[in-house]
């Protein structure tokens, strides 16, 4: 998530003026911290065990707090981040513990948005692939151990034998059977294996 | 909300009924995480309170001065903001 729209949305909790120092976390790492922790990483893997011992026996706790000498904790739970807030002083445990639900509220449906779109974007990717596209790509990894004319007629001939017609959308599943079969006929085994890595690159880079 | 009270190492409501075994064991659970996170705060002194919010549902208990453990739990007004009012906070 963009720092600069996490910062908006955690303003109105931070100019509360109580607040000591704000976590947004998932499992993997921070997006943002500033809690006063000696080991803020700790602290932020004891959370996630905490929810995960509640989460075992089929309860979602909202809020969780927890009260120190002259300060208090609270800790929001979304489905993919949680929300930790340190507070100056725990009488402000209440007002504080109800502004850190809406901006936890809120950080949920950024993070659900953001989900979506790179999904979509994804899948719109995915969509697009044709054999046309790939065709290129594979003649010219196969034209570094056989003459260019040579891939060309591979190619032509297994698009045929597959009964497959260029402009039909692919997959990289089913580029990688297809390149298997042109694999099988170049030569020497060396050479296949310099290409198999070369086309496993130029799959990757598909997916990415 | 029910208030309850530690007596002779045993949670107790004002009636003397024992709390259910699901406040019980919250109790138990969050006070071991709050020595934990007590540590990673460098808060010598240990945890003063804990609480749970959960839907329909709410927790709330504090350590008192003198070390006794009072709390309340079930539905109604915050739990939260009447305990730490009690206590002073």
């Amino acid at each position: 998530m963009d720092s600069d729209l996490l910062s908006k949305i955690l303003k109105p909790l931070i100019d509360l003026g109580a607040v000591a120092g704000v976590s947004v976390f998932d499992r993997q790492r921070a997006l943002h911290d500033s809690l006063p922790a000696r080991d803020a990483a700790e602290l932020r893997k004891v959370l996630w065990e905490i929810t995960d011992g509640y989460a075992k026996v089929g309860r979602q706790p909202q809020q969780l707090a927890f009260g120190f000498n002259g300060s208090g904790l609270l800790v929001c739970s979304g489905t993919h981040h949680k929300l930790a807030v340190v507070l100056h002083a725990p009488d402000q445990l209440e007002i504080a513990g109800r502004a850190a639900l809406a901006v936890s509220a809120e950080i949920e449906r950024e993070w659900a948005t953001l989900s979506r779109e790179t999904n979509g974007r994804k899948s719109a990717r995915v969509r697009l692939l044709r054999w046309q596209d790939c065709e290129p790509s594979l003649r010219a990894v196969l034209s570094k151990v056989l003459a260019s004319a040579q891939a060309e007629r591979l190619i032509a001939r297994e698009l045929a034998d597959r009964k497959l017609q260029k402009d039909q959308p692919t997959d990289v599943p089913q580029l990688r059977a297809f390149s298997e079969s042109l694999l099988a006929h170049v030569p020497l085994k060396s050479r296949r294996e310099l290409l198999r890595a070369e086309i496993d690159h130029y799959l990757e880079t598909l997916q990415s | 909300m029910d208030a309850f009270t530690e007596r002779n190492g045993a949670l107790l409501h004002a009636s003397g009924q024992p709390v259910s075994t699901t406040v019980a064991g919250d109790v138990e659970y969050l006070t071991h995480y709050a020595r934990l996170i007590a540590s990673a705060f460098s808060r010598g002194g240990g945890f003063t309170f804990a609480g749970i919010r959960e839907p329909g549902n709410e927790l709330f208990f504090r350590i008192d001065r003198s070390g006794a453990l009072l709390g309340v739990s079930g539905t109604g007004e915050s739990g939260w903001a009447r305990m730490l009012h009690e206590s002073g906070s």
